[in-house]
């Protein structure tokens, strides 16, 4: 390790020390709610701010867990990226932010940047959101986040449970051609996990565009399939369809999604926090159960969900109750 | 650059249908026209509905899909063009009504090369599964021919949920033609949509007719946009195909 690595390291270690949020945290007075009958969860829609602290970016983020527990929700869900706010640390990274680079280098500076913060905003994560699920008893996907592990990067996910241990992760499965330019490597595991009110899925962002991923999740079991998003475009109500809610249609499984929004520097990120279901099991028929009136800005979405109806409604199901086996074999086989 | 044309229609017996096609697509100008699905049930067989409609385009250039009819217990339908067929293909999922009425699926799902691009057909049920789009797109499909069969009031969230997101996920276009009016005490209600893949300013939809209306819908399909969207954001490129290989072991 070079002179200047060797200073790097230091003084990353020095800015994202957690030391000061663990004392943060230990001293911290919480409320507790009360939970009424049956599974109520949450989405959370989340504003990109560059926090200049890892105290203000876990105050950000409890402040939405808090609102969810007051409402009572026994599951939340974080966007994707949700690390993104901690670069915030950095000092004059806005301006870093706004520059515009040759898009073959904008590659490769990308990866060594994310391998290099990987490990100090795991930690700030780790921390955050372990935190959360402990202080408000509540089973915590904390969004994905870009880091390296075992030499690669990966955009995982990670659930932890009310008593604030982890219970387990999720790699995105499906790259961008963004994620491609820097070297982001896919996972080749969906994991379904064995909650005690539902069995939940959370695969990543682009897995949503691909009915592959929802399908895998439904075989495995799932009931609930939450997709943390970071989608960087203008908002568009017909683009912003595509995704989790004809997923949703097509698996009969109940979905969340949860939005990092917001604009800093050149990075704009739009989209709705939401929770859907089967079209038939919501009341106006349009497979929404619920949704963020806007697009930009904090909010938090909470929802009840009927995981036994879900469940008899797939056994009744007139339309989608057939596979052809045979078929998929036939051509799969071969297309794939 | 193509000239899709659907034609709606409100069922109400054969008769109708003939002068219906007479009236709306006798000097129509299209590269390819679909006509509604079902119309096989208002003929006597499905020979004398084949043969009305091979006889219908001899002399004509444009790609038919003529809508859909019942032959050997199978929901099919067919492309044509010039009085000659091209393609046939079967509905390969069936909804639970389908089941019930006896109906079989068919294990086959091709495009067809056509004057204007690879076609596919999805029968009824089959638009609601994803499978079918990804087989059909995976296989080259250009321009993929939805025949939307749903009874009872309409939903247009139900419908979106088919065709319009097939488009999305596989990036070609789509044709849906929709049923509506009564047939055999049935009645069905849908829209007829020209489909591209979203690309700016678009939201996916090139045209699109309410249900119960008559009439020709009409939209022209840029390939060039088409393509360019493919070469920008190339979703096949992105399939995880060892996850699925380990899942489902195809």
């Amino acid at each position: 390790m070079g002179l200047l690595d060797c200073v790097v390291k230091i003084f990353l270690a020095f800015k994202f020390n957690p030391k000061p949020l663990k004392r943060y945290i230990t001293r911290l007075k919480v409320k507790k709610y009360n939970r009424g009958p049956g599974l109520k969860v949450a989405a959370t829609q989340v504003e990109f701010r560059l926090h200049k602290s890892a105290i203000e970016y876990f105050e950000h983020m409890r402040y939405l867990a808090e609102r969810a527990a007051e409402e009572g929700a026994q599951l939340i869900a974080y966007p994707e990226n949700i690390h993104l706010p901690l670069y915030g640390l950095l000092p004059g990274i806005e301006k870093k932010l706004s520059m515009d680079g040759r898009k073959d280098e904008d590659g490769e500076k990308i990866r060594a940047a994310l391998m290099l913060l990987g490990p100090y905003v795991k930690d700030i994560y780790f921390l955050t959101f372990s935190s959360i699920a402990r202080i408000y008893e509540m089973y915590v996907m904390g969004g994905s986040i870009t880091v390296p592990e075992n030499g690669e990067l990966y955009n995982t996910a990670y659930l932890f449970g009310p008593d604030g241990r982890l219970i387990g992760s999720q790699k995105k499965l499906h790259a961008t051609p963004e994620e491609e330019a820097f070297g982001l490597k896919t996972g080749d595991e969906l994991a379904v996990f064995r909650l005690p009110f539902a069995n939940v899925a959370f695969p990543v962002c682009m897995d949503a565009t691909y009915y592959e991923t929802f399908e895998i999740a439904r075989k495995k079991g799932a009931d609930i399939v939450i997709i943390p998003i970071a989608n960087m475009e203008e908002y568009d109500f017909y683009r912003a369809l595509r995704g989790i809610w004809p997923r949703v249609q097509e698996s009969r499984v109940y979905g969340i999604k949860s939005a990092l929004v917001g604009r800093v520097a050149k990075f704009y990120f739009t989209g709705k926090a939401g929770v859907y279901a089967p079209l038939d099991l919501t009341e106006n028929r349009d497979g929404v159960v619920k949704e963020a009136e806007h697009y930009q800005g904090d909010d938090v979405i909470t929802a009840p969900l009927d995981i036994e109806a879900l469940r008899r409604y797939r056994l009744e199901d007139e339309l989608l109750g057939d596979r052809n086996e045979v078929l998929y074999r036939k051509y799969f086989s071969r297309l794939y | 650059m193509v000239k899709a044309c659907a034609l709606q229609l409100r069922f109400e017996n054969k008769e109708k249908y003939i002068e219906d096609i007479k009236k709306y697509i006798r000097d129509i100008k299209a590269d390819i026209l679909v006509l509604p699905p079902l119309a096989g049930l208002l003929f006597s067989s499905s020979a004398e509905y084949l043969q009305f409609h091979l006889e219908f385009s001899k002399g004509k250039d444009f790609v038919l899909v003529p809508g859909s009819f019942f032959e050997d217990g199978y929901h099919k339908a067919v492309i044509m063009q010039r009085g000659r067929i091209l393609h046939t293909q079967c509905q390969t999922h069936l909804s639970a009504q389908d089941a019930r009425n006896g109906l079989k699926r068919g294990d086959e799902l091709d495009i067809c090369s056509t004057a204007v691009g690879n076609v596919g057909i999805l029968v009824g049920n089959d638009c609601f599964h994803p499978q079918t789009g990804r087989i059909l797109g995976l296989q080259g499909a250009d321009i993929v021919v939805g025949l939307y069969t749903v009874e009872g009031d309409y939903n247009r969230w139900l419908q979106l949920s088919g065709i319009w997101q097939q488009v999305q996920q596989n990036q070609f276009f789509a044709v849906e033609c929709a049923a509506n009016g009564r047939i055999r005490d049935k009645i069905y209600a849908g829209r007829s949509i020209i489909h591209n893949p979203i690309w700016e300013g678009s939201n996916g939809i090139l045209g699109e007719m309410k249900e119960g209306e008559e009439g020709v819908l009409a939209a022209v399909l840029d390939f060039e946009k088409r393509n360019e969207i493919k070469a920008v954001y190339p979703l096949y490129k992105y399939l995880n195909r060892k996850l699925y290989k380990k899942e489902w072991g195809y």
